[in-house]
């Protein structure tokens, strides 16, 4: 069974079918890249497979488990942790506080452990502050840990929607087009960061619209079009169907390499 | 270095407050102190809503009243000790405000708000109308001093020192409770509801722990107010015991220890030192809130905090051009 299936995935909105009948599979490891035109239903997607919306119909199986019904927190729990398509931070805390906020499941004292500081609780602290500093030194941004999230560069403040996500050690990351609004500078070491995190054992579902980020990191790619999956295969498979060249870009241009 | 300072400066505070009520000899500003701790107490529990977990609780004096109340019934009806008493207001109203919690914080915003200003004004109906139990508006008088091994401490002295414990117990138990997985929930909650969610943090389950712990300490607040003055009436459960707390939080400076504590005092004292413009005292103390209010958005803490930081910048420019 694969790691993350989606079977028949249907999403309704009143009279507007946003997703129908959807299904694909992502394999423990890989990096599977969705893809489509603006409205293909690839946020409504994600925003399925992670508990931020609920199924019209469907199901979603996570690594052996049905998730379908599972509210968003409990999904981050077991492992699916996202990013968000706008910049998401808790803006008015510092760097350092935001991810050590992204470690909340990690941690396994109770409140009264926490109120009466027992030796466990306070190993646990140590643990995981020790842990945001490994993340925060990973991301590159552990000389700005003080700062107020809100006072980072914009590419910066990418960064760091990630890093508060890899501290809640992700097994499946979303990310939601993590490239928006970055120079092409910023997207080769984003390339990069996915790259590394694709070598620690993180698998990482995709949606994005810059072609050249997409077509260099994803083993596998499923297209949308108008809420139905039009294709799914490796970037060179996807880069030469007729369909995807036809409804993607509305001409016979190649997608760029 | 910081943290020696901030230490001493803890260390002198907490002295203040030990010398204090021995200097001041008069009893009426002994009560003036005890009140300035109970309503320390009752804005720091204010605090954790609107400061952390990032709601407004318009019925705050539901669960300060509801607390009193408990503890006068228990002690004077049926002759329960303080201790007993206290316990039982805070459970009481803890275990309500769990319920009002767990049925409105999933209701966003004025929504919130609203709920818990009618949940306060029933209480206060209830009390008023409820002639057995409460004696209506006559109140319950003759409530019972507290007793520490056998010893009745009936003087404001000794009483300020006794409702000073539970300000430095509500002091710990929210630096720990901050400094927590809680605590940086509820903050995470209020910051960014979504992305809280997204790292797995049940938002609403923490908004419902952070409401209850606050109507917790406002009963003991309440308790507190009921064996010091002796008498609980229906005004109790009234909206002063909500705003007040609730301008004490924003004067101050909100999600801080100190902010409240600033907030509680300037508001308890500051009334007293214009006792000296005789007829003007509360228009003076009028435009003193509004004038804060007006220069300092943030709080009295955090324009001082912001102010200090200027300077040092100052400095340092000043350092550059003489370099």
């Amino acid at each position: 069974m694969a790691f993350l299936e989606v079977r028949d995935l249907t999403k309704s909105f009143g009279g507007l079918t946003a997703l129908n009948k959807v299904s694909f599979a992502v394999q423990e490891g890989e990096v599977f890249g969705l893809i489509g035109p603006n409205g293909a239903g690839k946020s409504t997607c994600f925003n399925l497979l992670t508990g931020f919306l609920k199924p019209t119909s469907g199901r979603i199986v996570f690594n052996g488990e049905e998730v379908t019904s599972l509210p968003d927190y409990a999904r981050a729990r077991m492992g699916i942790i996202r990013t968000f398509q706008h910049t998401s931070l808790f803006s008015g805390l510092s760097v350092f506080e935001n991810v050590l906020i992204g470690t909340h499941c990690c941690h396994r004292s109770t409140l009264g452990g926490a109120l009466f500081r027992t030796k466990n609780f306070l190993k646990d602290e140590q643990q995981l502050r020790a842990k945001v500093e490994q993340i925060l030194d990973f991301v590159e941004l552990k000389e700005k840990k003080d700062l107020p999230a809100g006072s980072l560069s914009y590419g910066e403040q990418r960064k760091l929607e990630i890093a508060i996500a890899l501290a809640g050690d992700p097994k499946l990351l979303l990310l939601d087009e993590p490239a928006a609004g970055m120079n092409p500078a910023e997207s080769r070491k984003l390339m990069e960061l996915i790259k590394a995190l694709q070598s620690r054992g993180i698998t990482i579902l995709l949606v994005e619209h810059y072609m050249q980020l997409i077509m260099g990191v994803c083993d596998r790619i499923a297209v949308l079009n108008y809420g139905v999956k039009i294709a799914e295969g490796t970037p060179q498979e996807v880069r030469n169907n007729e369909e995807v060249i036809r409804v993607y870009l509305g001409s016979r241009t190649k997608i760029p390499a | 270095m910081k943290n020696l300072r901030t230490f001493w400066t803890y260390f002198a505070i907490l002295a203040v407050c030990l010398i204090l009520p021995v200097i001041i000899s008069d009893p009426y500003y002994h009560s003036v102190l005890v009140t300035t701790a109970i309503f320390v107490i009752l804005a720091l529990s204010m605090d954790i809503i609107v400061g952390y977990i990032g709601e407004l609780s318009l019925g705050h004096a539901a669960f300060f009243g509801l607390g009193a109340y408990v503890s006068a019934i228990l002690t004077k009806n049926l002759h329960y000790s303080f201790w007993a008493g206290f316990l039982a207001a805070i459970v009481i109203a803890g275990a309500a405000g769990y319920i009002i919690g767990f049925i409105t914080l999933r209701l966003k915003g004025a929504y919130f708000a609203i709920v818990t200003l009618a949940f306060a004004e029933i209480l206060r109906l209830v009390a008023s109308n409820w002639i057995n139990l409460t004696r209506g508006p006559m109140g319950i008088p003759g409530i019972p001093f507290p007793k520490l091994f056998g010893w009745e401490l009936s003087s404001g002295l000794v009483y300020f020192y006794l409702v000073l414990f539970f300000v430095l117990l509500s002091v710990i138990l929210i630096i720990r409770l901050v400094n927590s997985p809680a605590g940086r929930a509820f903050l995470a909650a209020r910051e960014h509801e979504d992305l809280a969610r997204s790292v797995g943090i049940n938002t609403y389950q923490f908004k419902v722990l952070g409401f209850t712990i606050a109507t917790m300490m406002a009963a003991a607040a309440g308790s507190l107010y009921a064996h010091f003055f002796r008498f609980v009436g229906p005004d109790l459960l009234g909206i002063y015991y909500t705003s007040t707390p609730l301008l004490m939080v924003f004067i101050g400076g909100r999600a801080s220890i100190a902010g409240p504590l600033v907030g509680a005092v300037i508001f308890s004292v500051l009334p007293e030192f214009l006792r000296m413009a005789g007829s003007l005292r509360m228009v003076i103390f009028a435009l003193v809130l509004i004038v804060s209010v007006i220069f300092m958005p943030q709080g009295i803490i955090r324009a001082l905090g912001n102010l200090r930081r200027r300077k040092k910048e100052d400095g340092l420019t000043q350092t550059e051009y003489a370099g």
